[in-house]
Protein backbone atom coordinates (compact mmCIF):
# COMPACT_ATOMS: atom_id res chain seq x y z
CA UNK A 1 0.00 0.00 0.00
CA UNK A 2 1.30 3.57 -0.43
CA UNK A 3 -0.19 6.48 0.33
CA UNK A 4 1.80 9.73 -1.63
CA UNK A 5 2.20 12.88 0.73
CA UNK A 6 0.79 16.44 -0.15
CA UNK A 7 3.10 18.71 -1.87
CA UNK A 8 4.69 16.29 -3.51
CA UNK A 9 6.23 14.56 -0.67
CA UNK A 10 7.68 11.65 0.14
CA UNK A 11 5.97 8.40 -0.99
CA UNK A 12 5.44 5.98 1.93
CA UNK A 13 5.12 2.28 1.77
CA UNK A 14 3.23 1.21 4.09
CA UNK A 15 2.90 -2.32 4.20
CA UNK A 16 6.83 -2.41 4.98
CA UNK A 17 6.90 0.36 7.48
CA UNK A 18 4.28 -0.86 9.85
CA UNK A 19 5.87 -4.33 10.09
CA UNK A 20 6.42 -5.63 14.24
CA UNK A 21 3.52 -2.48 14.76
CA UNK A 22 1.01 -2.83 17.52
CA UNK A 23 -2.55 -5.01 16.71
CA UNK A 24 -4.55 -1.31 15.77
CA UNK A 25 -1.58 -0.05 13.27
CA UNK A 26 -1.40 -3.82 11.50
CA UNK A 27 -5.19 -3.23 11.23
CA UNK A 28 -5.09 -0.33 9.89
CA UNK A 29 -2.35 -1.85 7.42
CA UNK A 30 -4.52 -4.50 6.09
CA UNK A 31 -7.81 -2.39 6.01
CA UNK A 32 -6.97 0.83 4.83
CA UNK A 33 -8.01 2.79 1.86
CA UNK A 34 -5.99 1.39 -1.50
CA UNK A 35 -3.50 3.71 -3.51
CA UNK A 36 -3.64 7.42 -2.68
CA UNK A 37 -2.38 9.62 -5.75
CA UNK A 38 -3.19 12.16 -7.84
CA UNK A 39 -2.40 15.96 -6.50
CA UNK A 40 -3.41 16.64 -3.15
CA UNK A 41 -1.16 19.80 -3.00
CA UNK A 42 -4.20 21.60 -1.02
CA UNK A 43 -3.80 18.89 1.51
CA UNK A 44 -1.46 19.58 4.39
CA UNK A 45 1.15 17.01 5.01
CA UNK A 46 0.22 14.36 7.52
CA UNK A 47 -3.37 14.41 7.91
CA UNK A 48 -3.54 11.61 5.91
CA UNK A 49 -2.36 9.61 8.96
CA UNK A 50 -6.03 9.93 10.94
CA UNK A 51 -8.74 8.75 8.14
CA UNK A 52 -10.91 6.55 10.03
CA UNK A 53 -11.22 4.64 13.05
CA UNK A 54 -9.91 0.77 12.14
CA UNK A 55 -11.56 -1.90 14.50
CA UNK A 56 -9.58 -4.78 15.01
CA UNK A 57 -8.40 -7.78 13.14
CA UNK A 58 -11.06 -10.36 14.37
CA UNK A 59 -14.09 -7.88 14.50
CA UNK A 60 -16.28 -8.40 11.25
CA UNK A 61 -17.19 -5.18 9.57
CA UNK A 62 -20.93 -4.64 10.57
CA UNK A 63 -21.71 -1.81 7.25
CA UNK A 64 -20.09 -0.39 4.76
CA UNK A 65 -18.79 3.26 5.55
CA UNK A 66 -19.62 5.88 3.39
CA UNK A 67 -17.39 7.94 1.64
CA UNK A 68 -17.66 10.63 3.54
CA UNK A 69 -16.79 8.48 6.64
CA UNK A 70 -13.99 6.64 4.74
CA UNK A 71 -12.28 10.37 4.01
CA UNK A 72 -13.32 12.79 6.85
CA UNK A 73 -10.25 14.43 7.63
CA UNK A 74 -9.10 14.58 4.00
CA UNK A 75 -12.58 16.22 3.17
CA UNK A 76 -11.62 18.63 6.11
CA UNK A 77 -8.51 19.98 4.57
CA UNK A 78 -8.66 19.48 1.35
CA UNK A 79 -11.60 22.26 -0.69
CA UNK A 80 -11.44 20.37 -3.96
CA UNK A 81 -11.54 16.81 -2.80
CA UNK A 82 -14.67 18.09 -0.59
CA UNK A 83 -16.27 19.69 -3.89
CA UNK A 84 -15.29 16.87 -5.43
CA UNK A 85 -17.14 13.95 -3.52
CA UNK A 86 -20.00 16.06 -2.96
CA UNK A 87 -20.23 16.78 -6.84
CA UNK A 88 -19.62 12.98 -7.61
CA UNK A 89 -22.75 12.36 -4.65
CA UNK A 90 -24.74 14.37 -6.53
CA UNK A 91 -23.85 13.19 -10.34
CA UNK A 92 -24.32 9.36 -8.69
CA UNK A 93 -27.49 10.09 -7.51
CA UNK A 94 -28.32 11.48 -10.81
CA UNK A 95 -26.82 8.21 -12.88
CA UNK A 96 -28.90 5.89 -9.88
CA UNK A 97 -31.74 7.69 -10.86
CA UNK A 98 -31.03 7.14 -14.31
CA UNK A 99 -30.56 3.54 -14.00
CA UNK A 100 -34.19 3.20 -11.76
CA UNK A 101 -36.07 5.27 -14.59
CA UNK A 102 -34.48 3.18 -17.66
CA UNK A 103 -36.12 -0.15 -15.76
CA UNK A 104 -39.09 1.46 -15.48
CA UNK A 105 -39.56 2.49 -19.26
CA UNK A 106 -39.36 6.04 -18.70
CA UNK A 107 -36.76 7.11 -21.09
CA UNK A 108 -37.39 10.72 -20.63
CA UNK A 109 -36.91 11.04 -17.00
CA UNK A 110 -33.32 8.94 -17.38
CA UNK A 111 -32.37 11.17 -19.81
CA UNK A 112 -33.54 14.50 -17.48
CA UNK A 113 -31.64 13.09 -14.66
CA UNK A 114 -28.35 12.50 -17.02
CA UNK A 115 -28.97 15.80 -18.04
CA UNK A 116 -28.29 17.14 -14.56
CA UNK A 117 -25.68 14.56 -14.60
CA UNK A 118 -24.03 16.28 -17.41
CA UNK A 119 -24.56 19.72 -15.74
CA UNK A 120 -22.35 18.61 -12.90
CA UNK A 121 -19.18 17.51 -15.29
CA UNK A 122 -17.64 20.59 -15.70
CA UNK A 123 -17.83 21.80 -11.96
CA UNK A 124 -15.98 18.21 -11.72
CA UNK A 125 -13.54 18.71 -13.83
CA UNK A 126 -12.60 21.49 -12.53
CA UNK A 127 -11.40 18.98 -9.19
CA UNK A 128 -9.03 17.62 -11.78
CA UNK A 129 -6.42 18.53 -9.41
CA UNK A 130 -7.18 15.20 -7.71
CA UNK A 131 -5.11 13.43 -10.07
CA UNK A 132 -5.31 12.28 -13.94
CA UNK A 133 -6.84 9.44 -12.97
CA UNK A 134 -9.90 11.68 -11.77
CA UNK A 135 -9.47 13.75 -14.73
CA UNK A 136 -9.35 11.45 -17.08
CA UNK A 137 -13.09 9.51 -16.36
CA UNK A 138 -14.91 12.85 -15.93
CA UNK A 139 -13.05 13.98 -19.14
CA UNK A 140 -14.13 11.03 -21.11
CA UNK A 141 -17.81 11.32 -19.34
CA UNK A 142 -17.61 15.07 -20.76
CA UNK A 143 -17.04 14.09 -24.79
CA UNK A 144 -18.90 11.46 -24.22
CA UNK A 145 -22.28 13.44 -23.81
CA UNK A 146 -20.97 15.94 -26.39
CA UNK A 147 -20.46 13.19 -28.93
CA UNK A 148 -24.28 12.32 -28.37
CA UNK A 149 -25.46 15.70 -29.40
CA UNK A 150 -28.78 15.48 -27.47
CA UNK A 151 -29.51 11.79 -28.63
CA UNK A 152 -30.07 9.69 -25.14
CA UNK A 153 -27.97 6.81 -23.91
CA UNK A 154 -29.31 3.39 -24.36
CA UNK A 155 -29.82 1.34 -21.27
CA UNK A 156 -26.25 -0.49 -21.29
CA UNK A 157 -24.65 3.04 -21.65
CA UNK A 158 -26.76 4.44 -19.04
CA UNK A 159 -25.55 1.40 -16.80
CA UNK A 160 -21.95 1.67 -17.59
CA UNK A 161 -21.96 5.58 -16.83
CA UNK A 162 -23.48 4.93 -13.53
CA UNK A 163 -20.92 2.32 -12.31
CA UNK A 164 -18.18 5.00 -13.62
CA UNK A 165 -19.51 7.82 -11.58
CA UNK A 166 -20.22 5.33 -8.45
CA UNK A 167 -16.70 4.09 -9.12
CA UNK A 168 -15.09 7.30 -9.37
CA UNK A 169 -17.13 8.85 -6.16
CA UNK A 170 -15.45 5.51 -4.03
CA UNK A 171 -11.90 6.27 -5.54
CA UNK A 172 -11.36 9.89 -6.20
CA UNK A 173 -7.64 9.11 -6.38
CA UNK A 174 -7.60 6.18 -8.66
CA UNK A 175 -4.56 5.95 -10.83
CA UNK A 176 -4.75 6.67 -14.78
CA UNK A 177 -4.25 2.89 -15.34
CA UNK A 178 -7.38 2.31 -12.99
CA UNK A 179 -9.11 5.15 -15.61
CA UNK A 180 -8.75 3.53 -18.30
CA UNK A 181 -10.50 0.55 -17.34
CA UNK A 182 -13.25 2.64 -16.67
CA UNK A 183 -13.27 4.35 -20.00
CA UNK A 184 -12.50 1.09 -21.74
CA UNK A 185 -15.67 -0.19 -20.45
CA UNK A 186 -17.47 2.67 -21.49
CA UNK A 187 -16.23 2.28 -25.08
CA UNK A 188 -17.52 -1.77 -24.79
CA UNK A 189 -20.83 -0.38 -24.98
CA UNK A 190 -20.28 1.91 -27.86
CA UNK A 191 -19.99 5.08 -25.84
CA UNK A 192 -18.06 7.31 -27.54
CA UNK A 193 -15.10 9.19 -25.25
CA UNK A 194 -12.84 10.45 -27.89
CA UNK A 195 -13.67 13.89 -29.67
CA UNK A 196 -13.96 13.68 -33.19
CA UNK A 197 -11.22 13.90 -35.56
CA UNK A 198 -8.84 12.99 -32.78
CA UNK A 199 -7.37 10.26 -34.63
CA UNK A 200 -6.03 12.32 -37.70
CA UNK A 201 -3.17 13.01 -35.31
CA UNK A 202 -1.77 9.55 -35.69
CA UNK A 203 -0.94 10.08 -39.47
CA UNK A 204 0.78 13.20 -38.86
CA UNK A 205 4.41 11.21 -39.09
CA UNK A 206 3.21 10.10 -42.46
CA UNK A 207 2.71 13.97 -43.22
CA UNK A 208 6.29 14.58 -42.11
CA UNK A 209 7.54 12.09 -44.27
CA UNK A 210 5.92 12.64 -47.42
CA UNK A 211 6.82 16.20 -47.20
CA UNK B 1 -11.16 -20.76 -43.91
CA UNK B 2 -10.17 -17.25 -44.52
CA UNK B 3 -7.44 -15.37 -43.35
CA UNK B 4 -6.50 -11.86 -42.98
CA UNK B 5 -3.14 -10.28 -42.00
CA UNK B 6 -2.93 -7.17 -40.57
CA UNK B 7 -0.57 -3.92 -41.54
CA UNK B 8 -0.41 -1.15 -39.41
CA UNK B 9 -3.20 1.37 -40.84
CA UNK B 10 -5.55 -1.31 -39.62
CA UNK B 11 -4.17 -1.56 -36.46
CA UNK B 12 -4.52 2.23 -35.98
CA UNK B 13 -7.86 2.77 -37.14
CA UNK B 14 -8.98 0.37 -34.77
CA UNK B 15 -7.17 1.26 -31.66
CA UNK B 16 -6.77 5.06 -32.24
CA UNK B 17 -9.70 5.98 -34.54
CA UNK B 18 -12.97 5.57 -33.13
CA UNK B 19 -15.87 6.38 -35.07
CA UNK B 20 -16.32 5.28 -38.98
CA UNK B 21 -12.49 3.92 -39.40
CA UNK B 22 -13.06 1.60 -36.68
CA UNK B 23 -16.34 0.54 -37.59
CA UNK B 24 -15.03 -0.07 -40.93
CA UNK B 25 -12.01 -2.05 -39.90
CA UNK B 26 -13.81 -3.91 -37.29
CA UNK B 27 -16.37 -5.07 -40.06
CA UNK B 28 -13.36 -6.10 -42.02
CA UNK B 29 -11.96 -8.35 -40.04
CA UNK B 30 -15.31 -9.78 -39.13
CA UNK B 31 -15.17 -11.28 -42.88
CA UNK B 32 -12.59 -13.48 -41.92
CA UNK B 33 -12.48 -16.78 -39.58
CA UNK B 34 -9.06 -15.75 -38.33
CA UNK B 35 -7.15 -12.44 -38.08
CA UNK B 36 -3.41 -12.08 -37.78
CA UNK B 37 -1.26 -9.39 -36.15
CA UNK B 38 2.43 -9.55 -36.86
CA UNK B 39 4.38 -7.85 -34.37
CA UNK B 40 5.91 -5.46 -36.79
CA UNK B 41 2.85 -3.80 -37.32
CA UNK B 42 3.07 -3.37 -32.98
CA UNK B 43 6.38 -2.19 -33.39
CA UNK B 44 5.27 0.48 -36.39
CA UNK B 45 2.15 2.25 -34.70
CA UNK B 46 4.41 2.69 -31.50
CA UNK B 47 7.04 4.27 -33.60
CA UNK B 48 4.44 5.94 -35.75
CA UNK B 49 0.61 6.85 -34.46
CA UNK B 50 1.57 6.08 -31.07
CA UNK B 51 4.34 8.64 -30.71
CA UNK B 52 2.46 11.26 -32.50
CA UNK B 53 0.13 11.01 -29.91
CA UNK B 54 2.82 11.02 -27.00
CA UNK B 55 4.52 13.92 -29.02
CA UNK B 56 1.31 16.11 -28.83
CA UNK B 57 0.28 15.31 -25.38
CA UNK B 58 4.01 16.09 -24.42
CA UNK B 59 3.54 19.36 -26.10
CA UNK B 60 0.09 20.02 -23.91
CA UNK B 61 2.29 19.25 -20.78
CA UNK B 62 4.95 21.88 -21.46
CA UNK B 63 2.96 24.62 -23.04
CA UNK B 64 0.19 26.45 -23.37
CA UNK B 65 -2.85 25.55 -25.36
CA UNK B 66 -2.34 28.44 -27.65
CA UNK B 67 1.48 27.13 -28.20
CA UNK B 68 0.62 23.77 -29.00
CA UNK B 69 -1.92 24.74 -30.95
CA UNK B 70 0.76 26.87 -33.30
CA UNK B 71 3.02 23.79 -33.40
CA UNK B 72 0.22 21.75 -34.82
CA UNK B 73 -0.58 24.29 -37.13
CA UNK B 74 2.97 24.07 -38.06
CA UNK B 75 2.78 20.65 -39.11
CA UNK B 76 -0.19 21.74 -41.44
CA UNK B 77 2.29 22.94 -44.36
CA UNK B 78 2.58 19.49 -45.26
CA UNK B 79 0.60 18.01 -48.34
CA UNK B 80 -1.83 16.14 -46.18
CA UNK B 81 -2.97 19.59 -44.10
CA UNK B 82 -5.98 18.88 -44.03
CA UNK B 83 -5.41 16.09 -41.46
CA UNK B 84 -3.75 18.01 -39.39
CA UNK B 85 -7.19 20.85 -39.84
CA UNK B 86 -9.15 17.71 -38.88
CA UNK B 87 -7.02 17.45 -35.61
CA UNK B 88 -7.31 21.02 -35.07
CA UNK B 89 -11.38 20.52 -35.18
CA UNK B 90 -11.20 18.10 -32.57
CA UNK B 91 -9.62 20.45 -30.09
CA UNK B 92 -12.05 23.03 -31.06
CA UNK B 93 -14.90 20.20 -30.24
CA UNK B 94 -13.43 19.63 -26.88
CA UNK B 95 -13.86 23.42 -26.40
CA UNK B 96 -17.31 23.60 -27.32
CA UNK B 97 -18.08 20.47 -25.08
CA UNK B 98 -17.91 22.99 -22.21
CA UNK B 99 -20.34 26.32 -22.18
CA UNK B 100 -18.05 29.45 -21.79
CA UNK B 101 -21.03 31.14 -19.87
CA UNK B 102 -20.38 28.09 -17.13
CA UNK B 103 -16.90 28.34 -17.11
CA UNK B 104 -17.22 32.04 -16.33
CA UNK B 105 -19.05 31.17 -13.07
CA UNK B 106 -16.82 28.24 -12.50
CA UNK B 107 -13.83 31.06 -12.70
CA UNK B 108 -15.33 32.65 -9.57
CA UNK B 109 -14.76 29.76 -7.37
CA UNK B 110 -11.81 28.07 -9.09
CA UNK B 111 -9.57 30.39 -10.77
CA UNK B 112 -7.23 28.81 -13.77
CA UNK B 113 -8.84 25.51 -13.35
CA UNK B 114 -11.78 27.22 -14.93
CA UNK B 115 -9.89 29.14 -17.58
CA UNK B 116 -10.99 28.66 -20.58
CA UNK B 117 -7.60 27.49 -22.09
CA UNK B 118 -6.11 25.35 -19.19
CA UNK B 119 -10.02 23.39 -19.79
CA UNK B 120 -9.13 22.74 -22.97
CA UNK B 121 -5.62 21.55 -22.45
CA UNK B 122 -6.06 19.70 -19.68
CA UNK B 123 -9.47 18.33 -21.68
CA UNK B 124 -7.24 17.28 -24.82
CA UNK B 125 -4.08 16.30 -23.12
CA UNK B 126 -5.93 13.44 -20.60
CA UNK B 127 -7.71 12.80 -23.69
CA UNK B 128 -4.57 11.78 -25.21
CA UNK B 129 -3.02 10.04 -22.28
CA UNK B 130 -5.79 7.81 -21.74
CA UNK B 131 -5.77 6.81 -25.25
CA UNK B 132 -2.21 6.12 -25.48
CA UNK B 133 -2.18 3.99 -22.38
CA UNK B 134 -5.79 2.25 -23.89
CA UNK B 135 -4.43 1.57 -27.05
CA UNK B 136 -1.36 0.23 -25.46
CA UNK B 137 -3.35 -2.17 -23.26
CA UNK B 138 -5.29 -3.36 -26.54
CA UNK B 139 -2.61 -3.78 -29.15
CA UNK B 140 -2.74 -7.90 -29.00
CA UNK B 141 -6.79 -8.21 -27.90
CA UNK B 142 -7.33 -6.53 -31.57
CA UNK B 143 -7.05 -9.58 -33.53
CA UNK B 144 -7.52 -13.82 -33.09
CA UNK B 145 -3.46 -14.37 -32.81
CA UNK B 146 -0.56 -12.22 -32.98
CA UNK B 147 2.30 -13.68 -34.74
CA UNK B 148 5.87 -13.38 -36.62
CA UNK B 149 7.73 -12.19 -33.05
CA UNK B 150 10.41 -10.24 -33.30
CA UNK B 151 13.18 -11.33 -31.37
CA UNK B 152 14.93 -8.28 -31.38
CA UNK B 153 11.98 -6.22 -30.60
CA UNK B 154 10.86 -5.27 -26.85
CA UNK B 155 7.24 -4.43 -26.47
CA UNK B 156 8.11 -1.93 -23.67
CA UNK B 157 4.81 -0.14 -22.45
CA UNK B 158 4.38 3.77 -22.87
CA UNK B 159 5.53 5.14 -19.31
CA UNK B 160 5.33 8.56 -17.17
CA UNK B 161 8.02 10.33 -16.83
CA UNK B 162 7.26 13.29 -14.36
CA UNK B 163 4.01 14.54 -16.23
CA UNK B 164 5.04 13.53 -19.84
CA UNK B 165 4.53 10.10 -21.39
CA UNK B 166 7.38 8.24 -23.14
CA UNK B 167 7.23 5.37 -25.91
CA UNK B 168 10.72 4.38 -26.11
CA UNK B 169 12.09 1.85 -26.97
CA UNK B 170 10.49 2.30 -30.50
CA UNK B 171 13.52 0.59 -32.31
CA UNK B 172 14.52 -2.96 -32.44
CA UNK B 173 17.82 -3.83 -30.88
CA UNK B 174 19.70 -6.47 -32.68
CA UNK B 175 22.60 -8.43 -31.35
CA UNK B 176 24.41 -8.85 -34.43
CA UNK B 177 22.13 -8.38 -37.28
CA UNK B 178 18.36 -8.14 -38.07
CA UNK B 179 16.09 -11.33 -36.64
CA UNK B 180 14.77 -11.71 -39.97
CA UNK B 181 18.11 -11.84 -41.72
CA UNK B 182 17.84 -15.33 -42.14
CA UNK B 183 14.48 -15.97 -43.56
CA UNK B 184 15.26 -13.07 -45.80
CA UNK B 185 18.23 -14.65 -47.32
CA UNK B 186 16.39 -17.60 -47.90
CA UNK B 187 13.91 -15.67 -49.63
CA UNK B 188 15.99 -13.61 -52.29
CA UNK B 189 13.71 -14.04 -55.09
CA UNK B 190 10.72 -12.65 -53.50
CA UNK B 191 12.25 -9.71 -52.63
CA UNK B 192 13.97 -9.13 -56.14
CA UNK B 193 9.92 -9.20 -57.38
CA UNK B 194 9.64 -6.47 -54.28
CA UNK B 195 12.15 -4.06 -55.18
CA UNK B 196 10.96 -4.54 -59.02
CA UNK B 197 6.63 -3.40 -57.89
CA UNK B 198 8.32 -0.87 -55.66
CA UNK B 199 10.31 0.61 -58.53
CA UNK B 200 7.09 0.56 -60.68
CA UNK B 201 5.57 3.16 -57.94
CA UNK B 202 6.07 7.11 -58.25
CA UNK B 203 8.98 7.27 -55.91
CA UNK B 204 8.43 9.33 -52.80
CA UNK B 205 11.24 9.44 -49.73
CA UNK B 206 9.49 5.74 -48.37
CA UNK B 207 9.66 3.90 -51.69
CA UNK B 208 13.18 5.16 -52.14
CA UNK B 209 14.36 4.21 -49.26
CA UNK B 210 12.38 0.85 -49.38
CA UNK B 211 14.27 0.41 -53.34
CA UNK B 212 17.35 1.41 -51.82
CA UNK B 213 17.29 -1.13 -48.49
CA UNK B 214 16.11 -3.82 -51.16
CA UNK B 215 18.80 -3.29 -53.94
CA UNK B 216 21.41 -3.02 -51.12
CA UNK B 217 20.38 -6.64 -49.52
CA UNK B 218 19.61 -8.29 -53.18
CA UNK B 219 23.15 -7.26 -54.29
CA UNK B 220 25.12 -8.75 -51.13
CA UNK B 221 22.61 -11.10 -49.29
CA UNK B 222 25.49 -11.89 -46.76
CA UNK B 223 26.23 -8.21 -45.52
CA UNK B 224 24.36 -7.90 -42.10
CA UNK B 225 20.77 -6.33 -41.95
CA UNK B 226 20.49 -3.22 -39.59
CA UNK B 227 17.92 -2.10 -38.30
CA UNK B 228 18.08 1.12 -40.30
CA UNK B 229 17.46 -1.53 -43.37
CA UNK B 230 14.84 -3.71 -41.75
CA UNK B 231 12.93 -0.41 -41.22
CA UNK B 232 13.21 1.21 -44.47
CA UNK B 233 11.79 -2.41 -46.07
CA UNK B 234 8.66 -0.86 -44.58
CA UNK B 235 5.34 -2.14 -46.02
CA UNK B 236 7.52 -4.68 -48.45
CA UNK B 237 7.71 -6.32 -45.08
CA UNK B 238 4.11 -7.12 -44.80
CA UNK B 239 3.96 -8.95 -48.02
CA UNK B 240 6.63 -10.62 -47.36
CA UNK B 241 5.82 -11.76 -44.32
CA UNK B 242 2.11 -12.59 -44.77
CA UNK B 243 1.15 -16.46 -45.25
CA UNK B 244 0.55 -16.97 -49.05
CA UNK B 245 -2.79 -17.86 -47.99
CA UNK B 246 -3.76 -15.02 -45.98
CA UNK B 247 -5.08 -11.16 -47.28
CA UNK B 248 -2.98 -8.41 -46.16
CA UNK B 249 -6.24 -6.02 -44.59
CA UNK B 250 -4.98 -2.35 -45.33
CA UNK B 251 -5.95 1.28 -45.70
CA UNK B 252 -3.21 1.59 -47.77
CA UNK B 253 -3.86 -0.44 -50.64
CA UNK B 254 -1.50 2.02 -53.03
CA UNK B 255 1.39 1.01 -51.55
CA UNK B 256 0.70 -2.74 -49.51
CA UNK B 257 -1.36 -3.38 -53.50
CA UNK B 258 1.27 -3.85 -56.01
CA UNK B 259 3.65 -5.37 -53.62
CA UNK B 260 1.39 -8.44 -52.34
CA UNK B 261 0.78 -9.03 -56.25
CA UNK B 262 4.24 -9.28 -57.13
CA UNK B 263 4.55 -12.03 -54.74
CA UNK B 264 1.06 -13.60 -55.58
CA UNK B 265 -0.44 -12.60 -52.49
CA UNK B 266 -3.69 -10.55 -51.67
CA UNK B 267 -4.29 -6.68 -50.15
CA UNK B 268 -7.39 -5.39 -49.81
CA UNK B 269 -8.79 -2.38 -48.48
CA UNK B 270 -11.52 -2.56 -45.69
Amino acid sequence: MTFRGGNGGPTQDLTQESAGLPIEVEALRLRALPVVVGDTSDVPPRQFAVMAHFSPLEEKPSRTATVEEIYPRLMEAGSTLRTGIALLGEAAQRADAAVAAIGDDDLVAADIELQHLQAVLPELFCCRSLGDGFGSVVNSLQIAFANQKGLPFNSEQVGAIARAVRRLRHEPFLSIDQAVDIVAALEDVDVVVEPPGLGELADLGNEQSLS
Amino acid sequence: MSKAFLDTTILTDVLLKPGPSACAAKAAMARFTTTELPVCAIKEFKAGPLANFVWFHNKLVQTSYEDALVALQALSRTPRRYMTSTAIEALRFCAYSTHQDKLRELRLKYGEKAEMGSVIRDQYRLTLKTAVLKAWRRRRSVTSEVVEPLACYKEVEPKQVKDLLDVKPTKCFPERECCLAVRMRAGIDQLQKLKEATDTQDPNSERIRRSRALGEFIRVPKRLVTENMCRDLGDAIFAFLAPPDATILTTNLKDHGPLAEAVGKRAENP
